[in-house]
């Protein structure tokens, strides 16, 4: 299994946002960072690949075409979790879990949904908060649930936006390196819109950076990371460390300029 | 925890909420008797059951209290449901068939048909003002979602359109009422109070068959709008078309507030203490939530019912009044509760 894009176009009304996005095929098994400064397109890409955006172009998954296979094809093998945060509301988190599995695989035995929630909230370490109400949990408690929505379904691929922007440090490390974890294990590719490139750096194989001339750099953490990359991108002045654990590490020394594309 | 120990947690709570579902139906055939029993001849229910067939008491059973009686679980149920539906679809827990001026243009075809005389080739007279409620009703709400549409049909924008819809109707209501003879005007205005008296069973039975056309519909949808409670953006990455759930929900409320309209008149607050004693009591998991509302409102109308004639002795008050004079305060206070929980 493969996800490769040819020439992904999109547009907001008259205005592209992404033009001629080109990605080579990515191995099942990798995560792969999406950075990029502020209206790069990161969340974009993902919301059309999640079919929620027209686009043209061409983005395969495994032989199916999902900017135009139909929407039950495609939540089968596609998890999206968007940059908004789950509701606060009266419904319990594990019934928003169970919701999420109902409404995309209504096939699914009542005893195959049970174990696979219990499998999710185990993994993601939120037994003790299954039996509450979202509007009781905190903005980052009710992202990990968001997170463990997409993850119940056990997708192929799976588009993050942003999944650890309202996480402790802790939480933040627990989900990327769970992510992972599962990617490798089912063979599933994940394709995460990040800001935090150190996180990224950390657990990602390959990361893609968008600039205003689309990807602007492609590759592993090392690779792809680089004082100029990060002035391209960015419009800073960094540099890129390995930290002792070998990791490369970005730090950013001052903005170069003034800019919001 | 062991293995599938949540399941066991979540079993309970789902006891819970049926064990709760059957305390409000046994409320509700309670304050059903109630109402039966409660009449402004203050005859009392033993007499009235053993009464001869055709007599007097007969009749203020089976032709007068009964029906009524019916009359106000089923338009509580129905208006309820409209409500609890509206909540959830424009993610508003203010919102109910009165949100979007769908109550308001019911009233305002029923009236233009009471008042213009207006007639359908081959419907009985009955059905014309329940029908014309029911067009209005429709067209608003297919306008509102329209106009929405245009504009990106986020929740937010069809309520604000919603809003206006209740200003124009409300102004041609006033301009219906302008033009319509003295008799008509205190017709209208006596039903726009809401009334139980004009309840028959005829009428009671094209509410029943609202609902039950509704009811199961709406039940197809729980897992949607269980979805939908997360928010639309976690909707649309499941698969949930909102925009068009969104619309068969409407035209769904449409139907009910229409019906419910058409025969007793304009009756407030039922949309928005329903679904919100279930959210309370049930939570929001819609398998629950939906059928909670529908009991919660047809309790609280069959009691409202019976406080209708108990309030005055001997004098039935419209029905409309007492839910809106019981409604506000009991509306304050689970608000006020609600805020209060952790």
């Amino acid at each position: 299994m493969s996800l490769s894009l040819a020439d992904i176009s999109i547009s907001y009304g008259r205005k592209p946002v992404l033009d001629g996005i080109d990605l080579a095929p990515v191995a099942p098994g990798s995560v792969v960072g999406l950075l990029g400064a502020n209206g790069a397109g990161k969340s974009t890409l993902l919301r059309a690949l999640a079919g929620l955006l027209p686009a043209s172009g061409r983005a395969e998954l495994d032989g199916l075409d999902l900017l135009r296979a139909p929407a039950l094809h495609r939540l089968r093998q596609v998890g999206y979790l968007p940059q908004t945060l789950p509701q606060a509301s009266p419904l319990l988190a594990y019934e928003a879990v169970l919701g999420a599995l109902r409404a995309t695989r209504p096939d699914l035995g009542a005893a195959a949904a049970e174990a696979a929630i219990e499998t999710v909230f185990a993994e993601l370490g939120l037994h003790g908060l299954a039996l509450s109400r979202m509007g009781q949990l905190s903005g980052g408690q009710r992202q990990m649930v968001g997170l463990a929505q997409v993850l119940v379904r056990q997708p192929r691929l799976l588009l993050l936006d942003e999944p650890t922007s309202a996480l402790d440090l802790r939480w933040q490390l627990a989900v990327l390196g769970n992510v992972a974890q599962q990617a490798r294990r089912q063979g599933a590719i994940a394709l995460i819109a990040i800001h935090d490139i150190n996180l990224a750096a950390r657990f990602c194989t390959r990361l893609v950076i968008l600039g205003d001339a689309g990807i602007i750099a492609d590759g592993s953490p090392a690779h792809a990371l680089s004082p100029d990359i990060l002035h391209r991108a960015y419009g800073i002045h960094g540099r890129v460390e390995a930290c002792s654990l070998g990791f490369p590490m970005v730090l950013a020394d001052r903005a170069a300029e003034r800019r919001f594309p | 925890m062991t293995t599938l120990s949540l399941a066991r947690g979540y079993r309970r709570f789902i006891i819970g909420r049926l064990a709760t579902m059957a305390a409000l139906a046994l409320a509700l055939v309670a304050a059903f008797v109630l109402d039966v029993a409660t009449g402004p001849s203050g005859l009392r229910l033993g007499d009235l059951l053993q009464a001869e067939q055709h007599s007097t008491l007969a009749v203020i059973l089976w032709d007068i209290r009964l029906p009524q009686a019916v009359t106000a679980v089923l338009v509580g149920a129905a208006l309820a449901l409209a409500g609890a539906e509206m909540q959830t679809t424009l993610n508003n827990a203010l919102a109910s068939p009165f949100t979007l001026g769908v109550t308001n243009a019911a009233t305002l075809g029923a009236a233009s048909a009471i008042v213009f005389d207006l007639s359908v080739p081959g419907l009985a007279a009955m059905h014309v003002v329940p029908l014309f409620a029911f067009a209005a009703a429709l067209g608003a709400t297919l306008l509102v979602n329209f106009l929405a549409r245009s504009q990106g049909a986020g929740a937010d924008t069809v309520v604000l359109f919603g809003i206006a819809m209740v200003f124009v109707m409300n102004a041609l209501l006033w301009l219906v009422q302008y033009v319509a003879s003295a008799d008509a005007v205190q017709q209208i205005v006596f039903w726009t109070m809401g009334s139980l008296t004009r309840s028959s069973w005829d009428k009671a039975a094209i509410i029943a068959a609202a609902l039950a056309l509704c009811l199961p519909l709406s039940l197809r949808q729980v897992w949607a709008m269980t979805t939908l409670r997360g928010g639309e953006d976690h909707a649309r990455s499941f698969g949930i078309q909102v925009e068009r759930l969104r619309l068969v929900v409407l035209v769904r409320v449409s139907l009910l507030a229409a019906v419910a309209v058409a025969f007793v008149g304009t009756i407030g607050f039922i949309g928005l203490v329903g679904p919100h004693l279930a959210r309370l009591t049930l939570g929001e998991d819609h398998r629950f939530y939906l059928p909670g509302a529908a009991l919660a409102g047809a309790l609280v109308m069959s009691l409202a019912s019976t406080a209708s004639k108990a309030i005055v002795p001997g004098l039935v008050l419209p029905v409309g009044i007492v839910t809106a004079l019981v409604g506000i305060p009991l509306f304050m206070a689970l608000l006020l509760g609600q805020r209060r929980r952790p």
